[in-house]
């Protein structure tokens, strides 16, 4: 079972993209009070992650037929979006309002969703052969 | 309302188109029991012993065959391409025979039962179909 995908590299390399235009917008948003800007920019954040692991989600169930509830995808965007938001705070440019305790605590919440999925994935797993679905080997 | 000859026309492409489906498999496993195939010669095993009537694309058989390899039903090896880069050769593996062989003594041999025989051979008096 090949873990680590063309697909998941490409997902890792464009959220990290993503997540660090999105943290520099979003401490320009915060400094300059444009908080419309910063309500847009959020949604085009969200929007670009949902279709990016749509599309290349797909096409790495096509090319890599085991099955993984899509776990690998999540675990990924949460390790890639800690990683910049930390790297933003300590290494780049936020604003003195963001706090290091905010991506704490989103980490810490959006933890619990990534035990929930592996809990699921875990219980899933028994109606697979060798990471298949039963119902899609033949 | 369609009449019942359309009807029965599209019935029965219908079933076949179901049915195709799950030949495939079949077909795959019989093609490899023939010897290794590179996947252009896997299709045309397929299409020319199924007299056309299973034509399948390239994509569907390279995705067929990595999960029968994930699953150790079948392997490959590199091997020289015609003039251009080397192809992979698939083989059936010896648990892929062995669960060949039981998958055709289990669901495919019970067509050669002479009372299924009889009964698959048997024609209805003909009546025309409107």
């Amino acid at each position: 079972m090949k873990i680590l995908t063309k697909q998941l590299i490409i997902f890792a390399l464009l959220i990290a993209v993503y997540t660090l235009i999105f943290r520099a917008g979003l401490s320009y948003c915060i400094g300059h009070h444009v908080w419309i800007l910063l309500g847009a920019s959020s949604l085009i954040y969200s929007g670009l992650i949902f279709f990016t692991a749509f599309f290349l989600g797909k096409s790495d169930a096509q090319q890599n037929p085991f099955f993984d509830l899509g776990l690998r995808f999540h675990i990924t965007s949460y390790l890639i979006w800690g990683a910049v938001s930390f790297g933003w705070f300590y290494l780049g440019n936020p604003h003195k309002y963001e706090h290091v305790e905010d991506i704490l605590q989103v980490l810490i919440f959006w933890g619990f969703i990534i035990i929930l999925h592996t809990v699921i994935f875990l219980y899933t797993r028994k109606d697979t052969i060798r990471g298949i679905r039963k119902d899609e080997i033949f | 309302m369609k009449n019942k000859k359309e009807l029965s026309e599209q019935l029965l492409e219908a079933w076949e188109e179901t049915h195709k489906k799950g030949q495939l498999t079949l077909w795959i496993f019989l093609a490899l029991r023939d010897g290794p195939k590179y996947v252009s010669e896997i299709k045309a095993f397929i299409e020319s012993n199924t007299s056309q009537t299973i034509i399948c694309e390239e994509q569907s058989l390279y995705r067929a065959l990595r999960k029968f390899q994930q699953v150790e039903m079948t392997g490959y090896n590199p091997g020289k391409g015609d003039g251009g880069p080397d192809r992979k050769y698939y083989f059936i593996t010896p648990m892929g025979e062995d669960i060949l062989d039981r998958f055709i003594e289990r669901n495919i041999k019970l067509f050669f039962i002479p009372e299924i025989t009889t009964l698959m051979n048997r024609k209805q008096p003909n009546k025309p179909l409107s």
